[in-house]
């Protein structure tokens, strides 16, 4: 049996672990409040960027062209944009993203195509290094300093690398928030452009009776429209990406605080037992020598 | 009560303005646009400028820096790429950044010296805003 001082140490270094996870899942439910407040204006945002889109093109002025749209015949070189934490402690969201980026590699591979990986996130480039996959770019996750300015830049370069047709296809694979409280790892081709779904609405089939007046034309507005909806979506994902990253964290870190507690309880029994069994017998003895006296 | 239209002014970082207005007028693509009620449906590229709304007898300023207008059934949508109230700038701060673009002066014509003269740009619409 261990002896008193020994679990007594080790309930102390319980205790410890236990006030620096709960701690953690403070920081992580603040951080995630303010993720939700800046996700909830993206999303809004983003929603009337689309609205415009499918506004723009289902208005039967012209046929609308951009090279955005272009798919190459044969595509054989695929960029996977990976986007993941800088920081671990969060459960699985780090590795859901990796392996779902990892599946869809395989599966590009096997069809004879060639992929490059472009990491976000300390994590995912940690992890690739360590199977020796290579990289072709890796940048720090900006996490909750994200600013539009900072994924307009990111988009620019994606852009820039499709135009001049040096990769046919990008891919992103980052966790989407599904409501507040599920999230689930996804990936979407964000180049060439798949024109957003139309979602028949009565409200909406309204609008796409009514004719808009474009200025200046159709075309321009979106050439103009597409950059910006292609930002809107990436800034996106770096938002959603980092709320799902902080409530992982909080879950994760609320499951450690709750299993230190009671781990502490269970030593604490050990502990007290230990102790009975040490004044038991001290008494034991106590009566042994009195006994021999007598 | 008169009918009004319903402005929201809207950036990928914040919800700025939600409110009503009698009369609007954007700085578009191409110089500045009005809208009264019962404006037609109408979608229009913004430039960079000021942004006024009257209210009966008062008037909100805003400057908006690039993005989108969609009007339809009385509701004015603004996307901004960037946008900031009246009360969001400083124009001493302003004026402050103004001068120090001005004196690092450098050859307009090279890169640099571009993007500077466009941050002036910005920076003077900013500041007419600021001093309303």
């Amino acid at each position: 049996m261990a002896n008193q001082r020994n679990i007594k140490n080790r309930i102390k270094s319980i205790k410890n672990t236990k006030k620096i996870t709960s701690t953690m899942e403070m920081v992580a439910s603040a951080k995630m409040k303010k993720m939700q407040l800046r996700l909830e204006m993206s999303k809004a945002y983003e929603s009337k960027v689309n609205e415009i889109m499918t506004n723009l093109l289902n208005s039967e002025i012209t046929e609308l062209y951009d090279p955005l749209f272009s798919e190459f015949v044969n595509p054989n070189k695929i960029m996977i944009v990976q986007l993941t934490g800088n920081r671990g402690l969060c459960g699985s969201f780090n590795t859901n993203v990796i392996f779902n980026s990892l599946t869809l590699r395989e599966k590009l591979t096997g069809e004879g195509k060639e992929t490059f990986n472009y990491v976000i996130g300390k994590k995912g480039s940690n992890y690739l290094k360590f199977i020796n996959e290579p990289i072709y770019k890796f940048i720090p996750n900006p996490e909750d300093k994200i600013t539009f300015d900072f994924a307009s830049r990111f988009c620019n370069e994606l852009r820039d690398l499709f135009i001049s047709g040096e990769m046919h296809e990008i891919y992103i694979s980052y966790t989407k928030v599904i409501t507040r409280s599920s999230q689930k790892p996804e990936i979407f081709k964000l180049l060439p452009i798949t024109p957003p779904e139309i979602e028949e609405e009565e409200e909406y089939s309204q609008r796409l009776r009514s004719k808009y007046i474009f200025d200046p034309d159709p075309e321009k507005i979106l050439s103009y429209i597409l950059p910006l909806y292609l930002n809107v979506k990436v800034f996106n994902c770096f938002i959603e990406s980092s709320f799902s990253e902080q409530f992982a964290r909080r879950i994760a870190m609320k499951n450690a605080t709750d299993a230190s507690g009671e781990i502490i309880k269970e030593l604490t029994v050990t502990y007290n037992r230990a102790r009975q069994a040490k004044i038991t017998n001290e008494i034991a003895e106590i009566c042994g020598g009195a006994a021999a006296l007598d | 009560m008169r009918k009004k239209i319903k402005c929201s002014i809207l950036t990928p970082e914040k919800y700025l303005y939600e409110g009503e207005a009698d009369f609007a007028v954007v700085q578009a693509y191409d110089g500045e646009m009005g809208f009264l009620i019962n404006h037609t449906p109408l979608i229009t590229q913004l430039g960079y400028g000021e942004i006024r709304l009257r209210n009966g007898d008062k008037t909100d300023y805003l400057v908006v820096e690039g993005g989108l207008v969609e009007i339809f059934d009385n509701k004015m949508n603004i996307l901004a790429e960037n946008a900031f109230t009246k009360d969001e700038l400083d124009s001493d701060e302003i004026s402050k950044k103004i001068r120090e673009i001005r004196e690092n002066r450098i050859d307009p014509f090279s890169e640099e010296g571009l993007i500077l003269s466009a941050e002036e740009h910005k920076l003077k619409i900013r500041l007419k805003v600021a001093k309303r």
